[in-house]
């Protein structure tokens, strides 16, 4: 069996910031006749601009939790399965749901964690493909989410918990 | 001799980094500061009654910080300090299912040495998100540090 006990010789940091805007979509750009582009682009680069960098930032922000994800890891703290059903799972909360803090439940399991102003904190816990919820942790209001096998899609149940 | 702790005494958790303080954030990594690994699912704290002062708790510490960088894996360990709490606020803890948190004396590590261990009542439904909300809850009480910094 695998050791998932901690080593404390690598530090990692799992801390990532939950102060991150709302992620907007980019809409879909309609293709106009070539010399309309320039003007075009220019009128829609105001409000763009913004939101380019917020996409920009939530796309940098999931990379930096692949990275983590890939050292924990390689240095043995979540499972391989647990690994490969993170990144699933990260790729398919929507992109208007904040992303989590992230730390190995020293099992082997990977611990997602949101901050719910004055609930407490959203815990989802993923131990290889199956998730378990727990909404208003550590509070009396505290309640528990069936396990469930991960299939690519997180449920509703899910992502009624997950702050935004 | 194992005794019973009271529960008008308190008892306090070591914090050490890299693991369970990020010394570039001055914070807490919030999910390793008790982790309640199966199957003991306890967690060491040292009971004040033996260490009254903080500063008798830094001297453990920092004992405990020389024996661990004896080993060179564990060559960065650091004792950061310590953070406490009442034994009554730790037994007060209790979850939906009726789960609960004890303080036990466990002196094989020391006279001041003792355990959290968590205690489920019968059903063996949510194991897991019940042990993450007891988890959760023994974090709270727990949540300021006592910093130090070994000489």
């Amino acid at each position: 069996m695998e050791d998932f006990s901690s080593d404390s010789s690598t530090f990692e940091d799992y801390s990532i910031s939950t102060e991150w805007a709302n992620v907007v979509e980019r809409p879909a750009i309609r293709r106009q006749p070539t010399r309309m582009r320039p003007f075009a682009s220019s009128l829609s680069a105001l409000p763009g601009v913004a939101i380019t960098a917020e996409v920009s930032a939530s796309r940098e922000q999931r990379r930096t939790l692949a990275g983590i994800f890939w050292r924990l890891q390689a240095s043995k703290r979540i499972s391989p399965i647990t690994y490969q059903y993170a990144q699933w799972f990260v790729r398919a909360l929507p992109r208007d749901h904040l992303l989590p803090k992230v730390a190995p439940d020293g099992e082997g399991g990977l611990q997602m964690a949101w901050e719910v102003p004055n609930s407490g904190r959203t815990l989802i816990t993923l131990n290889d493909s199956v998730i378990c919820g727990v909404a208003c942790a550590g509070t009396p209001e505290a309640f528990y989410l069936e396990d469930v096998r991960f299939d690519g899609v997180i449920s509703d149940a899910f992502l009624a918990i997950i702050p935004k | 001799m194992v005794e019973t702790i009271p529960s008008e005494d308190a008892v306090s958790r070591m914090i050490d980094s890299p693991e369970k303080w990020s010394p570039e954030e001055q914070k807490f990594i919030d999910e390793r500061v008790f982790l309640f690994k199966t199957p003991d699912e306890v967690e060491s704290v040292v009971w004040r009654k033996y260490a009254s002062a903080i500063a008798d708790v830094h001297v453990i510490g920092c004992g405990r910080q020389a024996e661990k960088r004896r080993s060179e894996a564990h060559s960065s360990w650091t004792y950061e300090g310590a953070t406490t709490a009442p034994v009554s606020a730790v037994r007060s803890i209790q979850n939906i299912k009726g789960d609960r948190v004890e303080v036990s004396h466990a002196p094989d590590e020391g006279i001041h040495h003792a355990h959290l261990e968590l205690h489920f009542s019968d059903g063996k439904d949510f194991r897991k998100q019940r042990k993450a909300d007891l988890k959760e809850a023994v974090r709270n009480l727990f949540s300021v540090i006592e910093a130090h910094r070994c000489p």
